[in-house]
């Protein structure tokens, strides 16, 4: 079966429609900037000071109250939304439902700003970056996004969030929104990366994905692992003692990739595969970080 | 000298073993492959804790190597070895398992006592060591070496299970006198005796160092029959008596009743009640003509079934053929009908001889020549071989009566004429049994070769004594006195007696001799005679037991020995050609009409429990009781038994090894 097929397109097109009813046009395009400044929607108001344009005084307030007082506005501009998308072997680990299905995301999440006329580009990295997709927009840019994605193969010896961030923020001249798409099994760490990303100002939002297999492995004995992306191997004696510990320093993993995320405001998402990709998006929609 | 021999040296072969435990343990360590999305976890986890102590690294190595001692040790077992001192102290056991008739007393569970003691005598024979040896004893009625001396097992264990139950009296004593002859060349032989207890001289065999006794079975209650017996009534040919004993050994009151059954015949109810250890003794007088086998049976449930049932034999009355030769004389003929089991003729001419087992009555006229045979002469009108005739008795009153012979028991002749009655002399021995004052016979007693005759001098039609009472008695008793068998016994045996048993008249394919001593008088049948003593002697003899087994018997001239029976109910004993073709008939079968096979020559031998001893369930004293392998003893057992421990301890110890390693 094609990766993305045409079930699979009606399906982006139900969440495009969805997250605009859910979310009355608050959605990524409208998503609004920081910045004070010539837009038309009120924001608050300041004191006025000599040299203010007169045109923004709030001559209603000054009427009822005598407080002469400056209308701000926010500013509206367009938002740049990049994919960092892992690739390396370990995300194709198995039968590669992992990678699959952070290319179903990535897609998802693109057409959704496709469709709300953002900027999209994407970068596939393991060890570093491997493909990318440039800054691209409108919804007729979709087909593209998708070839990109269905392209992608697994490659790499290493994960190196901090390698494939630096190299993405050399590469583009604004700030965005990042969506990190991984399994974050980095040797050296995914603090790094995200850490440059934050120094950046870029907002990064990390998707952590991982198979029920690895959270819970069932393997008892006398075994041999061999690491799916440098091919090393292990002879281990695996006990009920050690499996447990395995599992409780795996739940200790994700929280404290949850843990980093609260500490910098970041917005997190964790999920299995066996969760379909379109009640992730429907998740994360509803959940504030994304989306607001 | 060899300190350590090899009982099964080619259990060596067995090492073999370890070459597929090798490549098993080769295949084990060829882990097999998984591959993981990353190894930072697992890196994580194992780097924490590694190996602390160098052991730990080798436990792999120490796995197989505890394979191999495990193999090592159970190959070891299996050779079994001896030390040289074990085998010095090797035990030599009798084991005696009392099989009296206390033992079949059913226990708990449907069990048996003698069960219990069987399985007992298992577990003993299950602990015994390699090197021990035992043999077993059965003690009804005599000691029996069930099993002689042997260390194998299952053979022991086989005799054991094949210790019938009998019902027999217990021999304990004596099997413990049989089995230290057996042991008499052992210093430390043991004797163990599995019993039930039910035997008087148990506190001397406690006393006995080398006697180990065992207990089985519990207290229980019975009611028995302690004795048995039945015999033809003195006073009358077809009456019988019987007397029975009935004990409760119980210490409560007891009421049942007992059922005298004749073959099908319900004979009589005798209901009794009895006090704790009373015993209850009954006769009954009963009669019948046919005899046959007289059941008695105790309605009541209790322990020990044997005792309920008692068996004897009454003697059959056959019919005595009786000639009269008269001219019509009333008197006569009707007495004569009148006595039981005469099977009365009248002829008008005397024969020569008397019917053969019968008895020739002559009324007045007696030939020249006496006829030979059993003779009763009543009023001789002429003078024979035997007397001559004088004169008519002047006073023909009764004098004198010798009270001593049967013929006149019983007759009352107080002022009774004998008229007609002449003075007569006698040629041969004659004994007078009723004189006139003149010592004038009235009523004599001949004594011949050929055959006993009877003289009454009267004539009965013209006194009063054919009108008295005495003259049926006095007929009655000379029928019965030539029948010869008033009050006849046929004893019956209490389980485990001996008895001698007088064959002569056992005979096979022709009818038996008449058992009375009828001496032929002609040569010939002197000759035939002695041919068939001559066959008898030479004819081979069966015992065959109620349970229709069959024993040949060894004959000594016209008796052989029985015993000791161990079995309750009718033994018989017969030709041993008649084992096939020829109807089981009981002591109460007829014969057909012209059936020329013999079966009434058989002897039938009631055989009875009757034993009081063994009827009481009661133990006399405390006996131990069999454990599990009572003789088990620590640091006795051989030496594949502690290698074959040391085997299981190192399987517990891989096994604690792979919890270790896999299960944490």
């Amino acid at each position: 079966m094609a990766l993305f097929d045409s079930e699979f397109l009606k399906r982006l097109e139900y969440l495009s429609l969805v997250s605009r009813r859910v979310f009355r046009g608050r959605l990524l395009a409208q998503r609004r900037t920081k910045q004070l400044g010539g837009g038309i929607e009120f924001a608050d108001h300041r004191e006025y000071s000599p040299g203010d344009d007169l045109r923004y005084l709030d001559w209603n307030i000054y009427a009822r109250y005598g407080d002469v007082l400056l209308k701000r506005f926010q500013e509206e501009e367009d938002l740049h939304v990049y994919f960092l998308i892992d690739v390396s072997r370990s995300m194709s680990h198995g039968s590669g439902e992992k990678f699959d299905y952070a290319r179903r995301v990535a897609a998802a999440l693109a057409y959704i700003a496709l469709a709300d006329m953002d900027r999209v580009s994407m970068f596939a990295y393991s060890d570093a970056v491997t493909e990318m997709l440039p800054l691209t927009r409108g919804k007729d840019r979709i087909l593209s996004v998708l070839r990109f994605l269905e392209n992608l193969k697994p490659s790499g010896a290493t994960t190196r969030l901090q390698a494939a961030a630096t190299s993405l923020v050399h590469r583009t001249s604004r700030s965005g929104l990042v969506i990190v798409l991984s399994d974050l099994y980095d040797q050296q760490g995914f603090r790094a990366g995200l850490d440059m990303l934050r120094y950046r100002r870029f907002e990064p939002h990390v998707i952590q994905l991982h198979t029920a297999q690895e959270a819970n492995p069932t393997w008892l004995g006398d075994i041999e692992l061999e690491d799916s992306e440098s091919g090393d191997l292990r002879k281990l004696t695996i006990t009920e003692r050690k499996l447990r510990q395995y599992r409780e320093l795996f739940t200790e993993f994700l929280e404290s990739i949850d843990s980093y995320c609260r500490m910098y405001s970041l917005s997190c998402t964790r999920t299995t595969t066996d969760l379909p990709f379109d009640e992730l998006i429907l998740r994360m929609m509803r959940t504030a970080g994304v989306t607001t | 000298m060899n300190f350590l021999e090899f009982a099964n040296p080619s259990g060596w072969w067995w090492l073999a073993l370890a070459i597929p435990v090798l490549l098993l343990y080769i295949l084990k360590i060829r882990l097999r492959r998984q591959q993981v999305p990353t190894l930072l976890f697992w890196d994580q986890l194992f780097d924490e804790k590694k190996p602390r102590a160098w052991w730990q690294r080798l436990r792999h190595l120490l796995s197989l190597l505890l394979q191999f001692a495990f193999l090592a040790l159970v190959v070891s077992a299996l050779v079994d070895p001896l030390w040289s001192w074990q085998r010095e102290q090797a035990r030599r056991i009798v084991l005696v398992v009392d099989n009296s008739a206390s033992m079949r007393a059913a226990e708990a569970e449907g069990t048996t006592r003698l069960d219990e003691a069987k399985q007992a005598a298992a577990s003993l024979v299950q602990s015994l060591r390699s090197e021990d040896r035992m043999a077993v004893l059965s003690t009804a009625g005599r000691p029996e070496v069930v099993i002689g001396m042997t260390d194998h097992q299952r053979s022991l264990l086989d005799a054991i299970s094949g210790i019938p139950a009998t019902d027999g009296p217990t021999a304990v004593a004596a099997a413990v006198t049989a089995a230290e002859r057996l042991l008499a060349d052992y210093e430390h032989g043991e004797i163990l005796v599995i019993t039930d207890g039910c035997f008087d001289d148990l506190e001397a065999l406690k006393a006995n160092p080398r006697v180990t006794l065992y207990g089985v079975g519990s207290n229980q209650d019975n009611v028995a029959i302690t004795r048995y017996q039945v015999r033809r009534s003195l006073l009358d040919a077809v009456g019988y008596q019987v007397l029975i004993d009935v004990t409760n050994f119980s210490d409560s009151e007891k009421q049942c009743r007992v059922e005298l059954t004749l073959g099908e015949e319900l004979v009589d109810v005798l209901p009794l009640d009895l006090k704790p250890g009373e015993t209850v003794s009954r006769f009954v007088d009963h009669t019948s003509a046919t005899g046959g086998e007289l059941h008695a049976k105790l309605d009541v449930l209790d322990a020990l079934g044997t005792d309920n049932h008692a068996l004897a034999v009454l003697p059959e009355r056959m019919p005595v053929r009786v000639q009269l030769v008269t001219q019509g004389n009333l008197f006569l003929k009707g007495v004569l009908e009148s006595i039981p089991l005469v099977d009365l003729q009248i002829t008008s001419e005397a024969p020569s001889v008397a019917p053969p087992g019968g008895i020739l009555v002559l009324d007045k006229f007696v030939p020249a020549q006496l006829p030979s045979g059993r003779v009763v002469v009543v009023d001789p009108q002429t003078a024979t071989d035997a007397w001559t005739l004088g004169e008519p008795l002047a006073q023909p009153i009764v004098a004198k009566v010798d009270k001593q012979s049967p013929l006149v028991q019983h007759v009352r002749l107080d002022n009774v004429l004998f008229p007609g009655a002449r003075q007569m002399t006698f040629t041969g021995e004659a004994e007078p049994l009723i004189q006139d004052p003149l010592d004038g016979p009235l009523f004599a007693r001949l004594k011949r070769p050929g055959g006993d005759a009877v003289v009454l001098a009267c004539n009965l039609e013209q006194g009063d004594l054919p009108l008295r009472i005495a003259f049926p008695v006095l007929m009655k008793n000379t029928i019965e006195w030539f029948q010869g068998n008033t009050g006849e016994l046929r004893p019956a045996m209490t389980t485990g007696e001996m008895l001698a048993v007088d064959v002569s008249t056992v005979r096979d394919g022709q009818l038996a001799a008449p058992t009375e001593s009828v001496m032929p008088t002609s040569e010939v049948v002197q000759v035939q005679a002695v041919e068939e003593a001559n066959k008898q002697a030479a004819q081979p003899l069966e015992l065959v037991s109620p349970s229709r087994q069959i024993t040949p018997l060894a004959r000594t001239g016209e008796q052989v020995t029985l015993g000791p029976l161990l079995e309750t109910g009718l033994w018989t004993v017969r030709p041993a050609s008649s084992a096939s073709g020829r109807p089981e008939l009981t002591p109460t079968a007829t014969k057909s009409e012209g059936d020329e096979t013999n079966v009434e020559s058989d002897i039938f031998i009631a055989c009875n429990l009757v034993d009081p001893a063994e009827s009481d369930l009661r133990p006399r004293g405390e006996l131990e009781v069999v454990q599990g392998r009572s003789l088990a003893i620590l640091g006795g057992q051989s030496l594949w038994f502690y290698l074959t421990l040391v085997a299981a301890l190192l399987i517990a110890g891989e096994w604690w090894l792979y919890q270790r390693r896999i299960v944490g």
